[in-house]
């Protein structure tokens, strides 16, 4: 076996390794082709013992190595995408609530899931408060600018030294949270998160250490990718997992599906099938994208996911990431419009087919990926037998109506959902510049009509007012026919920047907004790397006094540190759409003009109404 | 076919039904009062200085974004039709004479500064954002002189390159006689009493008589230079547009403090002495 090649030049898929303790020589003697030398290294001898013991775990025992290319051999996988770690009682694993882009094997110990809600400051958020009427006058009364001040702050987190940049997080008041909870033990062999970690959703549960010592393998999303991608026995039993604990409850919330039998269900959710389409880590690229290409070269390089013209073979529901619908138009592609989670498409040409098997139409539209998606499908044969049956006349009216009409004027989009005619609404520019920007991925995205901007700058004062003196937006950013999309978190649907937050301290509120809780905040800046959008700020804390802030833990065995060293203290900070206001966003009720409003990008509607006001 | 109206037209044609309701109803009831020989003109100075403050009510509200108290664009509907309103009210206060006295003349003087500046504002805040909207980039006001330095150097620069390389001086002399003017940094006043609109155009168009004479090279270098031509039109736009949007508040602000400073004075005399019935 031998390792990649690599350029020293040019960035490689593993040129950092998941655990960032196992040094790159000992991975490489580990991967080479030649056997083992008697003496190896302490670090090779452990990472060794840890391969033999992972590749036994129930989970992965039965992956066969020689399915996989020599480029990127099963151990180079475990040695580079997944590391160890080792878990105290009662220690956090996964909070529900988080993003997290990794599954988690159990090698020794076990832990508990606790199905039911927590409180968040049982899970070391610290809780949701609204700002007092003093607290507020007290903001609104800083002048702009001020510097960014955290009186008696103090370091919640430190980062653990054995597990990389890992902090530790312990759940509070145990007996009486398992006491009074669904709890359900998972026991060593067996595997976890890796349904939220694959279909980039928030975890559904909170799982714990239930012992001391307790030895996981946490893989991350590459790893999981590959072993998907080259080991099927491995594939089949994360897919056997997600259709036992997570593809029936998300059926069941679907209209068309709610209301079949039990039996019906329970076909569906066994025959559906899955489909992922375009790069999980879409946001590492596609600025580069944007700005490089032609927008039919943009078009280009989104993985096609249903060709028009194509016999459909399923109804398709987006479950996660965003679908391009266009169809073709002067040897080009005409984009249509876009769909979002929970989104289908194919029920009118599966309804066709279905009335009139004599006249088979294929697909009338394009579906491409934009960005990363994650598309359920149920068969054909499914939807006539189960789905079908189940549609009152006026439903079947309805989904069959855009084809009457597009046959009578040769003209219109067929579609599934309402919002495919989102390019008459918006326009063809609008369309296109949402979709290139990613500002449909916003669930609060920021849009000014320049139309009546009168640039006065009260939304930026308001947002000032209602953050101690520091807005929390630029009013400024991209703009399309009178419309700009200001440089404000989107609170997207798919938050890209909680995926590598060490301390979950940016999370999403009940609410939908997504916020930074600054307790916990370590100021590690991964959130405002992560972010396409580049929507959040690192910025200095200050004392009381106005003087930098610097870390506290300034000794290191037994060694005093310069103080300074580390530089000062930051803290990550974004809109929070006034969260803790009780009158709500506080830049959209500023303006005097009507001219800024907030929008849910798949809220075509809306802004369609919006923009023709 | 249904004819849908639109939100702001639908908006506007119900305040705008509203203030005439209003409007009547404020007369009649001021030929009430006069018929039932009531102090009128006591009862109407009392509703506009309620109205005065309730207008003035409406900077108050920018400070305190953070109190539940309705959204700023509703305020300022109700701002801008109480301010016709209240023009209303002032002509029946005044019974529509001369003001006469010191401090009559001061107090209409003041009400005419304050109500012209707000119609005034009204007007440039709905005729200038489409217009800035269309010309350009949309920037903000203090990063225009920035833009502006930058424009003029990347043209110098531009010129000199070009005139180097092809050794001849069309495009230097179209420059120095033609379009340094316009590249200029001109003051606000300038930008918006130079007729912005005319200067791009006659900079377009001795443009375009230097391109029938130079050859393929120089013809792109004249493409970006219209470029920079229309980039230099934005900013005199921006600046001129935002400028005025926002000086007009440095008149409308102000007045409105004097105003209701001496419209208390006003009342207190009033008050004091009103022959009691
Ligand atoms: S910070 Fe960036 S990635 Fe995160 S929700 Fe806001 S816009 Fe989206
Ligand atoms: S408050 Fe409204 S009009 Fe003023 S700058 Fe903001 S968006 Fe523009």
């Amino acid at each position: 076996m031998s390792t990649e090649l690599t350029s020293p030049s040019i960035p490689q898929r593993w040129d950092s390794p998941f655990d960032s303790l196992l040094a790159p020589e000992i991975i490489a003697l580990l991967l080479q082709d030649a056997p083992l030398p008697e003496e190896l290294p302490d670090e090779a001898g452990r990472a060794l013992q840890m391969l033999i013991r992972v590749k036994s775990a129930p989970a992965l025992a039965g992956i066969d190595p020689t399915r996989f290319p020599q480029h990127l051999p099963l151990d180079g996988i475990l040695l580079n995408d997944a590391r160890l770690l080792t878990k105290d009682i009662n220690e956090i694993i996964i909070r529900e609530g988080d993003y997290g882009n990794s599954a988690f094997v159990i090698l020794r110990g076990s832990v508990t899931l606790i199905a039911d809600n927590l409180p968040a400051h049982l899970l070391g958020r610290g809780s949701r408060e609204r700002k007092g009427f003093m607290a507020m006058v007290k903001g609104a009364l800083r002048r702009k600018g001020d510097p960014e001040t955290r009186v008696h702050h103090t370091e919640r987190f430190e980062a653990g030294s054995d597990q990389g940049d890992a902090p530790s997080i312990f759940l509070q008041d145990v007996p009486r949270v398992l006491d009074g909870s669904r709890t359900h033990t998972i026991h060593a062999g067996e595997m976890f998160g890796e349904i939220a970690a694959l279909g980039r959703c928030p975890r559904n549960a909170t799982i714990i250490s239930a012992e001391a010592n307790t030895e996981i393998l946490e893989i991350r999303w590459q790893g999981l990718r590959d072993l998907m991608s080259f080991a099927p026995e491995f594939k089949e039993h994360v897919e056997d997992r997600y259709r036992q604990f997570g593809l029936r409850p998300l059926l069941q919330g679907l209209d068309l599906i709610r209301r079949l039998d039990p039996a019906h269900v329970e076909t569906l959710v066994q025959e559906t099938r899955f489909e992922r389409h375009g790069r999980f880590d879409w946001y590492g690229t596609y600025q580069k994208l944007l700005s490089a290409s032609s927008a039919a070269d943009r078009l280009r390089n989104e993985p096609m996911i249903l060709m028009e013209s194509d016999y459909i073979n399923g109804l398709m529901i987006v479950r996660g990431g965003f679908v391009r619908v266009s169809h073709s138009h002067h040897g080009g592609e005409k984009t249509i419009s876009y769909l979002g989670m929970g989104q289908t498409y194919g029920l009118t040409e599966i309804l066709h087919n279905h009335a009139h098997p004599d006249q088979v139409i294929p697909a009338q539209h394009s579906l491409r990926a934009i960005g990363y998606v994650d598309i359920l499908v149920i068969p054909t044969h499914l939807v006539e037998e189960c789905i079908i049956p189940s549609m009152t006349p006026s439903e079947v009216a309805e989904h069959s109506r855009p084809l009457r009409t597009q046959r009578e004027t040769n003209d219109l989009a067929l579609t599934d959902h309402s919002s495919l005619d989102a390019r008459d609404r918006l326009g063809p520019g609008m369309m296109d510049f949402l979709m290139d920007k990613r500002t449909i991925n916003g669930s609060a995205a920021m849009l000014i009509d320049l139309d009546r901007c009168t640039r006065c700058d009260d939304c930026v004062r308001a947002c000032a007012s209602t953050h101690d003196g520091n807005p929390r937006f630029i009013r400024y950013g991209d703009h399309q026919e009178g419309v700009q999309v200001a440089q404000a978190c989107l609170h997207c649907h798919d938050p890209i920047c909680m995926i590598p937050c060490p301390t979950g301290a940016i999370h999403r509120e009940d609410t939908g907004e997504v916020v930074i809780n600054d307790s916990t905040c370590i100021g590690c800046s991964s959130c405002a790397s992560n972010c396409p959008y580049d929507n959040i700020q690192m910025v200095e804390i200050r004392d009381e006094h106005g003087l930098p802030q610097f870390p506290s833990h300034h000794e290191q065995d037994g060694e005093r540190l310069n103080l300074f060293s580390e530089g000062s203290l930051k803290r990550a900070t974004k809109c929070d759409l006034c969260f803790d206001q009780k009158a709500g966003p506080a830049c959209v009720r500023a303006c005097p003009h009507d001219a800024l409003q907030r929008f849910d990008m798949q809220d075509i509607d809306s802004i369609a109404q919006w923009l023709s006001r | 076919m249904a004819v849908s109206i639109k939100f702001f037209v639908k908006r506007r044609l119900a305040n705008a039904a509203l203030l005439l309701v209003t409007g009547v109803l404020c007369v009649l009831l001021w030929r009430t009062l006069e018929a039932a020989l009531r102090p009128q003109a006591l009862y109407s100075g009392f509703a506009l200085l309620l109205l005065l403050l309730l207008l003035t009510a409406f900077n108050a509200r920018k400070k305190l974004p953070f109190l539940p108290l309705l959204r700023a664009s509703h305020w300022l509907q109700f701002h801008v039709y109480s301010g016709f309103l209240s023009v209303l009210l002032y002509g029946l206060h005044t019974e529509f004479r001369f003001p006469s006295g010191t401090l009559e003349i001061s107090l209409s003087l003041l009400f005419a500064i304050v109500a012209l500046s707000g119609f005034v504002g009204l007007y440039l805040s709905r005729s200038l954002p489409p217009l800035m909207a269309r010309s350009g980039e949309p920037l903000t006001y203090e990063a225009i002189p920035k833009f502006e330095f930058r424009l003029r150097r990347e043209v110098e620069d531009l010129v000199q390159t070009t005139e180097k390389s092809s050794g001849t001086s069309a495009v230097g002399d179209l420059y120095l006689q033609h379009l340094s003017a316009h590249f200029k940094p001109r003051s606000v006043w300038a930008s918006l009493l130079g007729k912005p609109k005319k200067m791009l155009s006659r900079a377009l168009e001795n443009i375009d008589k230097v391109q029938r004479y130079t050859g393929e090279d120089e013809h792109e270098v004249l493409e970006k230079l219209r470029a920079c031509v229309r980039q230099k039109h934005n900013l005199d736009i921006q600046k001129g547009s935002q400028f005025l949007l926002r000086g007009w508040l440095f008149v409308h602000i102000p007045f409105t403090y004097s105003l209701l400073i001496t419209s208390f004075a006003h009342a207190w005399i009033a008050l004091v002495y009103t022959p009691s019935r």
